[in-house]
């Protein structure tokens, strides 16, 4: 049965559209809405507080989460046109999402139009989901990600 | 009492055979867990030395060498060495040399620096080599690295700036090694991070 077809006339991927089964749809009955942000330039490695990264400078974030966290969609912002590239480690399974560094536009969507998930994708429990994002811009650059999804 | 081989002796008896005759041993002819003598299986048996630290027997080594003129003041990035890295290859770069070559620089001043890029075309820097104020080594003397990760595609360049105000250019030269190795993707260690 199909319960909701989505059009997501931007998103280009030829490639079937991943449909919730009933079995899925009765899993998210008890969860609730929740943004897992992965990084923040306030979050920088070494308790620095900062809006910004600096130029072409690379950092790390990471949300670790308790059980039954699921990631749905990403979202990603950038202050600067040049952007940024991101690359996300999960700790846990030990596998990185892409072998390399994908530039931001590539992989994360916006409120407007978030990049949606095939698959929606289980937090780990007892690890990390890391992101390593690097300043394509020459100045300072105010950078968010941000994975949705759902909790208990 | 004959003597009794301990599963060490018996390992590498069986790769001398297999040395001595190719046609022993594994299908592969690369001694493996699974391998046999004389009906013991050896419990640890090293395939291949760590892709990350020892260049594999599908890999090619590279030294790329350049040196170009002073750039202008101008403060802007130029390509000193750069290359792409093969389709369906990874590498590692383990040497690394930028050098100023004339009058007018002083170490750690910041009017010359350089910049590694992983990947130039969308302008990734390497992290902690966004900045070097300094020779980190010679191009006949290379500085010996544990290793940066470059992947299949990327343009690797190590780029030279000569501040506004900085070094008046003379002909003076810069120069640059990058030095390292390739090897086959599908050797790459599957719990590899960042």
């Amino acid at each position: 049965m199909i319960h909701f077809r989505p059009q997501l006339s931007y998103r280009g991927f030829a490639s079937r559209i991943y449909l919730p089964s009933d079995a899925d749809l009765e899993c998210l009955g008890s969860k609730m809405p929740y943004a897992f942000v992965l990084f923040d330039p306030t979050m920088l490695s070494g308790g620095l507080t900062t809006s910004t990264l600096g130029p072409q400078q690379t950092a790390r974030g990471y949300s670790s989460q308790e059980d039954g966290c699921y990631v749905t969609h990403l979202v990603g912002s950038s202050s600067q046109a040049a952007g940024f590239v991101l690359q996300v480690y999960d700790t846990e399974r030990q596998e990185l999402w892409t072998p390399q560094p994908i530039v931001f536009n590539n992989i994360l969507g916006s409120a407007q139009e978030p990049f949606w998930l095939k698959k929606i994708y289980k937090l780990p429990v007892n690890g990390q989901l890391q992101a390593r994002v690097t300043n394509l811009a020459t100045a300072p650059n105010s950078i968010q990600v941000v994975a949705w999804g759902i909790r208990d | 009492m004959k003597p009794t081989y301990s599963d060490f002796d018996r390992l590498a008896l069986c790769r001398a055979r297999q040395l001595a005759s190719p046609q022993m041993g594994t299908a592969s002819g690369i001694l493996s867990a699974t391998t046999e003598v004389d009906g013991v299986t050896p419990r640890v048996a090293i395939a291949r030395l760590p892709i990350t630290n020892f260049m594999p027997p599908e890999g090619e080594e590279f030294r790329f060498v350049n040196y170009v003129t002073i750039p202008a003041e101008d403060g802007l990035q130029h390509v000193v060495v750069q290359f792409k890295v093969p389709q369906g290859r990874n590498g590692m770069i383990n040497r690394l040399a930028n050098v100023f070559v004339g009058g007018g620089f002083q170490e750690g001043q910041g009017l010359i620096t350089w910049q590694l890029w992983a990947d130039f075309t969308p302008g990734i820097v390497v992290p902690n080599f966004d900045s070097i104020v300094a020779s980190l080594g010679t191009v006949y003397n290379p500085a010996v690295m544990n290793g940066i990760r470059i992947k299949e595609n990327q343009l690797v360049t190590l780029t030279v700036s000569n501040a506004v105000a900085g070094v008046v250019p003379a002909g003076q030269q810069i120069g640059g090694l990058l030095g390292g190795y390739f090897y086959p993707v599908d050797l790459e260690p599957p719990e590899i991070a960042f």
